[in-house]
């Protein structure tokens, strides 16, 4: 039910169909503006998609007194540091030795809003978050929850650096590491061993392939392909990397 | 609004060159009706002639006689010492600060136990919902319908000058409009010297963004992660703007704009606009290059 629900948003939201006359002509505005509203306010209570119905607490976890965790509806591995001020959403998922720093926020909404009939309206996230083994997430990181049925996704042995964005529905591979303070847009696609250095923004629903390295403060807004690519918005493609 | 003499407010170390009326504070940068400000190096003699919301300054006494006529001027060793303990005075008048009360919570509002609230002069409309570990300070005025979610703090006192060594005490608030969605981890500063820093209605703003003090967001706007605002910007109505980008203090924004991801705006941006970078393109002709393509 999830995926299809999650496909047929992505084709609603493409631009073939986002950006024709038929879907701004004002009786279909009024008709995605009440299906929304119907859908806001059922979606989260309804079992339609994949979620987490019962929560797990593995052995050897440090967990902060001031974190706070939804620990009904969030599984939790093994031997996991969770630090101050934590919030760990429902339908969290996390493996084994994940170290979360202070102040991250797993699984919160993410930032879907729609224009419809002169107003805005959010689309309501029922998704989820899975953290892989040994992931090292810094503080004041934010991990938004998928938007459909799906799971926002760290794999295995990434490094995320402070105050990074991920947004909702992005799936990073393995041994992928994050610079501090980049934002990376919802539904992008990481590949594994990849390196995004500090300050770099990546567009939306962009997918960067295995092996890519981006420099400090890059934009990114376009499809990264090939093991080893390399690109910097501001100065054009970068030397090879260093091995 | 109470009109004020700059003579009956000024500590004794300040000499009145001309005597003028006001009836807010400010700073070079924003435009609160009828303000005081300071200033202290030459370059700021004409920020001073381009602000016409400017009435009285405080100055050096080798700035005073640059100065247009028409202002009232005061000169201090020390101006930036001398508008602070302008400030401190002046808070202590209620006709000049906002209105104190015993903190409002309507009881439909759905607050996590987790949450900081002020006990004075925050009022929570409606149906607002406050996550974990938000942090609600003092003067903060929140609108029925809005969400605030985990880790953000509205009505953070902002950083102004930490050299002065004195505690600075905003006059000002934070006024969250109806049906604004706050994400996580951000930060809003309140207004230090005169109103709100304002959010408009149905107003969105996604993680890690800070929003500097006196900064006015018009309605249906939608601000992406890691935007930073400085002080005193205002945005026109159903602006977007991209992920980590940065606007500078005292940027006019129009209506309708659209900033690209990763922007560093500096200046001015008329309505209908698409910025990239500080480079600014007509939104409709940018529709049609990119259709092009």
């Amino acid at each position: 039910m999830g995926m299809i629900l999650h496909t047929l948003f992505l084709k609603l939201k493409s631009p073939e169909v986002a950006d024709s006359w038929f879907m701004h002509t004002s009786c279909m505005q009024q008709f995605i503006k009440v299906c929304l509203k119907i859908y806001n306010r059922t979606a989260p209570v309804l079992p339609l998609c994949r979620q987490v119905k019962t929560g797990s607490l593995g052995s050897q976890n440090t967990i902060h007194p001031r974190a706070i965790i939804d620990y009904p509806h969030v599984n939790i591995g093994n031997n996991c540091t969770i630090g101050d001020n934590v919030v760990i959403e429902k339908n969290s998922i996390i493996g084994n030795n994940v170290n979360i720093g202070p102040g991250a926020v797993i699984g919160s909404e993410g930032f879907e809003q729609r224009r419809v009939a002169g107003g805005i309206l959010p689309v309501a996230h029922i998704g989820g978050v899975i953290i892989h083994d040994n992931v090292i997430i810094g503080s004041r990181v934010c991990v938004d929850r998928s938007a459909l049925g799906e799971y926002t996704e760290i794999g295995e042995s990434t490094t995320v650096k402070e105050n990074v964005q991920i947004g909702h529905g992005i799936k990073v591979g393995r041994f992928a590491a994050i610079g501090e303070g980049s934002m990376i847009g919802g539904y992008a696609v990481l590949g594994n061993h990849i390196v995004i250095g500090r300050h770099c923004s990546i567009a939306d629903g962009i997918c960067l392939h295995d092996g890519v390295i981006i420099p400090d403060g890059s934009i990114i807004t376009r499809d990264m392909k090939g093991p080893g690519e390399t690109r910097d918005s501001n100065t054009g493609p970068c030397p090879e990397p260093v091995e | 609004m109470t009109t004020m003499k700059l003579s009956d407010h000024l500590p004794e170390e300040t000499e009145i060159i001309r005597d003028g009326n006001f009836s807010s504070l400010g700073t070079l940068y924003s435009s609160n009706p009828s303000q005081v400000v300071y200033i202290t190096r030459g370059d700021d003699v004409n920020k001073v002639r381009s602000n016409r919301t400017i009435s009285c300054v405080i100055t050096t006494p080798s700035l005073a006689t640059d100065l247009p006529p028409h202002l009232g001027v005061a000169v201090a060793r020390d101006p930036r010492q001398a508008f602070y303990h302008l400030q401190a005075a002046l808070n202590k008048n209620p006709e000049f600060s906002l209105p104190s009360f015993t903190s409002r919570i309507s009881s439909s509002a759905k607050i996590h136990p987790s949450a900081t609230i002020s006990p004075r002069n925050v009022d929570i409309g409606q149906d607002v919902v406050i996550e974990k570990n938000v942090r609600i300070c003092e003067h903060s005025v929140i609108d029925e319908g809005s969400v605030i979610r985990s880790n953000s703090i509205i009505g953070e006192m902002p950083v102004i000058s930490p050299e002065l060594g004195q505690t600075i005490t905003p006059s000002g608030g934070v006024h969250l409009h109806r049906e604004t969605d706050i994400h996580a981890n951000i930060v809003i500063n309140r207004a230090v010297f005169h109103g709100y820093t304002e959010i408009g209605e149905q107003t969105k703003i996604d993680n890690l963004s800070v929003i500097g003090q006196g900064t006015v967001i018009g309605d249906r706007c939608l601000l992406c992660g890691g935007v930073s605002l400085g002080e005193f910007v205002k945005i026109g109505d159903d602006g977007w703007i991209g992920p980590n980008a940065i606007i500078a203090d005292q940027v006019f924004i129009g209506k309708n704009v659209y900033i690209t991801i990763g922007s560093r705006v500096t200046r001015d941006i008329s309505d209908g606009m698409v910025a990239k970078d500080n480079f600014v393109l007509d939104r409709k002709r940018f529709s049609k290059v990119l259709r092009g393509m």
